[in-house]
């Protein structure tokens, strides 16, 4: 375990060919290194590899951006609260993003993923790993998301 | 997961926590009851769990402890940067979990659980959730403040 993977265009790819799908309009911004100490956005989805790789990819949304993943993932118009079928369907989303990204990475060992957890709240800041972190942003629609992520192998 | 079982990973879990934080900080941490976590910032330590079961580790403090915490690893010097407090407690959390999975190994099959690094979140009126998580808590009380702990598998259909 050593290097550091380059997920952006993996990401990208992903993200075209996911998010079309449930009806969302995207487009890549920009991919930067960020601190190891970093700034999470409203709603926040994380999960963790282990075997194959090891890291934690964080999908950061506003709150609109999450109404548009649950809307596209459901088929329901209109949601106001994070209720049960709409943190299934996020969580459905971050496992079925990083499972594609992942694919499209030349791994020889199969990765584990561990279950998502969902994470809210106002000035979040997040840690992911003891180095610095690549933080992948896109808008959606009229707002915006980005990926977090930190992923040795 | 049976439930046996599930109790069998509290109790290790529990063991590693206990121990760490009395080898790292020289605090015993005693369970107590469950009290309400309605601190304004949270700190939260988030450990994916994969293997055989699926599932997290949560530990969550109030940013007090979190900085006991993390200026009793530093021997009580002040800390460089005030991010070294999220550091410090990765490295709490790393070693938590390391010493879990030693005991899962020593317990179970060899790679039956495996856990990815930990994850820090912090902010005001933090609230996470794993859905389709069955989880059990355990609630800690010890000179550095209170600590919070869940730890959660999947529900098999």
């Amino acid at each position: 375990m050593s290097d550091i993977l380059d997920l952006k265009e993996p990401l990208i790819q992903t993200c075209e060919e996911l998010l079309p799908k449930y009806g969302i309009n995207f487009s890549f911004v920009r991919e930067k290194t960020e601190n190891t100490l970093n700034s999470g956005e409203q709603i926040n989805l994380l999960v963790g590899l282990s075997k194959g790789l090891e890291g934690n990819f964080v999908v950061g949304m506003t709150r609109k951006a999450a109404l548009y993943v649950i809307s596209g993932m459901t088929g329901q118009e209109e949601f106001f609260t994070l209720d049960n079928l709409a943190r299934n369907a996020l969580s459905e989303f971050i496992t079925i993003l990083c499972r594609k990204t992942l694919s499209k990475v030349d791994i020889k060992k199969l990765v584990s993923i561990s279950s998502p957890t969902l994470i809210t709240g106002e000035r979040i800041c997040l840690m992911i790993s003891k180095t610095p972190a690549r933080k992948t942003f896109f808008k959606m629609n009229d707002t915006n998301f980005s990926i977090a992520y930190n992923v040795e192998g | 997961m049976d439930q046996e079982k599930f109790q069998e990973i509290l109790l290790i879990t529990k063991k590693a926590f206990e121990e760490v934080s009395m080898e790292l900080l020289e605090t015993e941490f005693i369970p107590c009851q469950r009290f309400i976590c309605d601190y304004p910032y949270k700190v939260a330590i988030i450990i994916g769990i994969t293997g055989s079961s699926t599932g997290r580790l949560y530990l969550e403090c109030n940013l007090e402890t979190a900085v006991k915490v993390a200026l009793t690893m530093n021997f009580g010097e002040r800390l460089d940067e005030p991010n070294d407090v999220y550091t410090y407690l990765a490295e709490f959390g790393n070693m938590i979990g390391g010493r879990a999975t030693t005991y899962m190994t020593e317990k179970y099959q060899k790679n039956e659980f495996r856990l990815s690094p930990p994850a820090i979140f912090s902010g005001k009126g933090l609230e996470t959730l794993s859905p389709n998580i069955q989880s059990r808590m355990v609630y800690y009380s010890g000179r550095l403040g209170r600590f919070f702990i869940d730890i959660g598998f999947e529900e098999e259909n």
